[in-house]
């Protein structure tokens, strides 16, 4: 499988109307090959959306991105000029966003919004966008596409539209699709339709898949490998099932322990939970970040953590292997007292 | 029915005017509801987005009347209490305490908002039973003058579980009241409701789609479609052994975070039709694999199972 992006050493800092500078990402590396999906999960706040966002090269100004490697098949993605861009966007890099209410624009049929991709990407004529877009349509599942494309966005249904945005980022064949939580505003119904068509499109062209979620069951099902970050850093990666199933950071297994899965804990039970909160994206770094929130912590936590390769394709930020907390009070130990 | 009901809904339906293609039309979000929710249960309400989940929670917190049929809490119809009164009896959470929070107002004064409506005791004594109730659902005490804005989504949802405690209410409808949280505050949350339920002896209803959530906290759920519930039972139950096609494909469409079990996408059903235009039949049949000719000519009546009922025509095999 060849790379199709390779990011090392990422970090986005944003100054603010203060005066203060914002860093929501701090060094961040990752890779995704053809045919592979990354997923990428964290709690809101984490950088993951500015991650994703930097590899389209649409983070907002006045934000800057810095990083030691960042290409896309090859081809070297820092200081590239805002045509350039424009050349990756769609065409090779698409993006499908969270929100399909608010993602399409509401003054547009959908036929208008899915052809003008095509013809200006593609340099097609109407005739054929229109076709084009009508066999895609067909392709992601939607039912008499033809008469679908004279709709506007508010008549059709959230998951209808989720496939809309799915048909429209296909449509120039990109290599790599980043879908920024897909399924968050759908229902579960829809939601395994959703993933399951992801799936199979992926399976039918190799295309390549960056999925950004909050949801460990949506990276259970459906990444290869997956990216854990907290802080604007990566702290655990590698295999899905590997992480998921043997979690080797604290905040890992914190997340594990504070879903409640049917079969899987106890009913009515103390559900695990991470006391306190984030830490603000701004200062230095000159401690492990989840040193406040880890049962685990220890002095030797009070010094920047780097992320150290374990066997295989996993790495890890922490000082303190799975071996030597055995035993010590966890996630578990943190539940509700109510008084 | 019985004495000890806590909440009693009895063929309730609820109509909305809505315009569909340029033409009035009735929207009929309930299509007669009945539920029966005993005194400390912990009942969950689960079901698409417009299937009527939120419709019914508005019709037991009396912000609207049932078009037909009746809601009573503890043996009398809703209606027929004063407002005052009735926020001394039910309580709702909301889903996003990012809205249900006044920004304007201090935590404090958030908190104490019921009692002051309500003209009990003085400033003094709602200040202490703001202190007690912060400290209740984990809150500490140095925000009694923070603003919403200064604390995070977690805390929030705290300041709304004690305002709807403080005036001590016997029934809690919470609304989605973790989908607007972080995974890792989400546990805290459901840690919370549950740890008062039980020192409380609260009746909570629980509406929820997130399944994983409602196996967590509930003895029993309802599961709605289209305005209806087509299946009542213990959750245990429920959950391994449903009766309802649809009922199992809700259950199917669960993402564990364990690696290995991806769900059968075929099985997987096509959309809920638009309520205005509800299928004949049983509401469920255009996307029902089990479907027949009855499915869609004749709504199925209800049959009583063990702890609950079901409404189907073709129910899926209890032994399976």
């Amino acid at each position: 499988m060849s790379a199709l992006i390779e990011l090392e050493d990422l970090k986005i800092t944003i100054p603010t109307a203060q005066g203060r500078i914002l860093q929501p990402v701090r060094g961040i590396a990752l890779s995704v090959a053809r045919g592979e999906t990354l997923a990428i999960v964290g709690e809101s706040g984490c950088g993951k959306s500015l991650t994703a966002l930097s590899l389209m090269g649409l983070v907002p100004k006045p934000g800057r991105v810095d990083a030691s490697r960042l290409s896309f098949s090859g081809q070297s993605l820092i200081d590239l000029r805002e045509a350039e861009w424009r050349k990756l966007r769609g065409p090779r890099i698409a993006m499908i966003f969270q929100d399909p209410m608010t993602s399409l624009d509401p003054c547009y049929t959908i036929g208008s919004q899915m052809t003008e991709v095509m013809r200006t990407h593609l340099g097609i004529g109407r005739a054929e966008a229109r076709e084009r877009a009508v066999s895609l349509l067909a392709r992601v599942g939607i039912p008499s596409p033809a008469a679908r494309l004279e709709q506007y966005p508010h008549q059709l249904s959230g998951g209808l539209r989720q496939r809309v945005m799915i048909a429209m980022a296909l449509s120039c064949d990109p290599d790599l699709i980043i879908a920024d939580e897909p399924t968050t505003a759908l229902d579960v119904t829809t939601q395994a339709q959703i993933l399951g068509l992801l799936a199979q499109l992926q399976h039918e062209t190799g295309v390549g898949i960056i999925l950004i979620t909050h949801d460990l069951g949506v990276v259970a099902t459906m990444a290869h490998r997956v990216a854990v970050m907290y802080a604007g850093q990566v702290v655990e990666t590698g295999d899905t099932a590997a992480v998921l199933t043997a979690p080797a950071h604290p905040y890992t297994e914190g997340l594990l322990q504070a879903i409640p899965t049917p079969g899987g804990t106890a009913r009515g039970a103390l559900l695990g939970s991470i006391p306190g909160i984030v830490p603000p994206p701004t200062g230095t770094v000159e401690a492990c970040l989840f040193m406040e929130r880890c049962p685990y912590a220890r002095p030797v936590c009070a010094a920047p953590v780097p992320l150290v390769p374990l066997d295989g394709e996993r790495a890890l930020r922490c000082v303190r292997p799975i071996a030597e907390r055995a035993g010590e009070p966890g996630f578990e130990e943190q539940g509700e007292v109510v008084s | 029915m019985s004495a000890q009901a806590a909440l009693s809904i009895v063929g309730a339906t609820r109509d909305y005017a809505v315009s569909f293609h340029g033409q009035r039309r009735i929207l009929r979000a309930l299509r007669g509801i009945d539920l029966e929710v005993g005194q400390g249960e912990v009942v969950a309400i689960v079901g698409e987005s417009g299937c009527g989940k939120t419709t019914l929670s508005r019709l037991m917190l009396g912000i609207e009347p049932p078009t037909s049929g009746t809601v009573a809490v503890a043996g009398k119809p809703i209606a027929s209490y004063h407002r005052i009164e009735r926020a001394g009896l039910i309580q709702p959470v909301f889903q996003d305490p990012y809205s249900s929070l006044n920004p304007r107002q201090t935590l404090g004064s958030i908190i104490a908002a019921p009692l002051a409506v309500r003209g009990d005791g003085n400033a003094r004594s709602r200040q202490a039973a703001v202190a007690e109730m912060m400290q209740a659902v984990g809150l500490p005490p140095h925000l009694l003058n923070a603003y919403p804005s200064q604390i995070s989504g977690g805390q929030r949802q705290r300041v709304a579980i004690a305002r709807a405690l403080i005036a001590q209410p016997r029934i809690l409808i919470c609304d989605e009241p973790t989908s607007a949280l972080d995974v890792s505050v989400q546990s805290q949350i459901i840690n919370l409701i549950g740890a008062l339920q039980k020192k409380l002896g609260l009746t909570v209803l629980l509406i929820s789609h997130n399944l994983a959530v409602v196996y967590h906290m509930a003895e029993r759920v309802a599961v709605m479609y289209l305005g209806t519930v087509v299946e009542t039972g213990p959750t245990e139950e429920l959950f391994a052994r449903p009766r309802h096609p649809y009922t199992r494909s809700l259950l199917d469409a669960v993402l564990p975070p364990t690696p290995g079990q991806r769900p059968s996408w075929s099985e997987v059903i096509a959309e809920p039709p638009n309520p205005v235009e509800p299928p004949p039949g049983c509401p469920f049949n255009p996307r029902c694999s089990r479907a027949s000719d009855i499915c869609r000519t004749q709504m199925p009546e209800q049959t009583a199972v063990a702890g609950g009922m079901f409404r189907c025509h073709h129910p899926l095999d209890a032994a399976a």
